[in-house]
């Protein structure tokens, strides 16, 4: 296997699973980085929630729960995916990863058309914070807050999923020229790390932005 | 320490429980829990998180200086969250002129 192996191995590592280990603590240092990113609007959140939680109660009702449900669970099928990619890999199997991760990309491509879709619903019912702001609940000021916030954090998700989208585009060509094997598949589990993340991020936002107002 | 398999079956035994905890999340929103509505969907997304962290993302295989990480992690976003927030809480409890 050591013969194997080295081939993948860059020269300042010692073995291929020291090699997978710096990668693996890199990636993780690099997601740490993204929770304290996203750590900074889920402070704001709680921050003006706390001062204006009416305005939040009734503005959360806006949004459409089952349009954030179904996104919900697209998006832990397509974390499902991405794990089968990787197992794809481990085992050998080039067509099972070329497979799962355009199943993944497609589920992602479907995340982003329903958001795209409530979006421009949002558009039309003057619910984007500007001038056309137009909210018939009660605190309609402090409404906006909720909604600037709703735009901020699902767009930089959204952000972090075109990436991953473009990642996986990558790796999936990558994949079919059978550049990965059960003895080399460090980007297919990195992009998967990356991509666990933005699901992570996404179950926090769920339950915060959509679920609050509906009892 | 060698890189383990992600097993198939593990995996759909974790989608299935995420699916399950979204559905129980949904269903509690609609729930009139007075104030433990945000606990409780909070403590729903934790448990989600925790097993696409251990299962998904290999963290029960990844070494110890990861968990350390991602612990560190962890304790700055809550330094962040409950530091601003004893804040903004405590501010109007003493009296001082131009608060």
């Amino acid at each position: 296997m050591l013969e194997l192996t080295a081939p993948y191995v860059a020269h300042q590592f010692d073995d291929a699973d020291q090699q997978r280990e710096a990668s693996a603590l890199g990636m993780w240092l690099f997601l740490i980085t993204e929770i304290m990113f996203f750590g900074g609007l889920f402070t704001t959140y709680v921050v003006y929630r706390t001062a204006f939680p009416a305005a939040f109660h009734a503005a959360s009702k806006e949004l459409d729960i089952t349009l954030g449900a179904l996104n919900t669970v697209v998006l832990i099928t397509s974390s499902l995916t991405m794990a089968l990619s990787v197992h794809a890999a481990q085992v050998n199997r080039r067509g099972m990863l070329v497979v799962c991760l355009l199943l993944t990309i497609a589920f992602g491509t479907t995340f982003l058309g329903v958001k795209a879709y409530e979006y421009w619903h949002k558009w039309h019912e003057h619910l984007v914070p500007g001038a056309s702001f137009v909210f018939h609940g009660p605190d309609p000021t402090n409404a906006q807050l909720f909604f600037s916030l709703y735009f901020a954090m699902t767009g930089l998700h959204a952000l972090h999923m075109i990436v991953g989208i473009g990642l996986l585009a990558v790796l999936t060509a990558r994949s079919a020229q059978g550049m990965f094997n059960r003895f080399y598949y460090t980007p297919v589990e990195m992009s998967g790390l990356y991509w666990h993340f933005v699901d992570l991020v996404w179950i926090f936002l769920f339950p915060l932005l959509y679920l609050l107002g509906r009892h | 320490m060698s890189a383990q398999v992600l097993s198939v079956r593990t995996c759909f035994a974790v989608y299935f429980v995420l699916i399950a905890l979204t559905a129980a999340t949904v269903g509690a929103a609609f729930l009139d829990l007075l104030y433990f509505s945000t606990p409780v969907a909070l403590g729903i997304a934790c448990a989600k998180a925790l097993l696409v962290m251990l299962y998904f993302m290999e963290l029960r295989h990844s070494q110890r200086l990861v968990w350390v990480f991602v612990g560190n992690g962890v304790f700055w976003l809550t330094v962040m969250i409950a530091l601003t927030m004893s804040d903004i809480i405590s501010r109007g409890w003493l009296g001082f002129p131009g608060k």
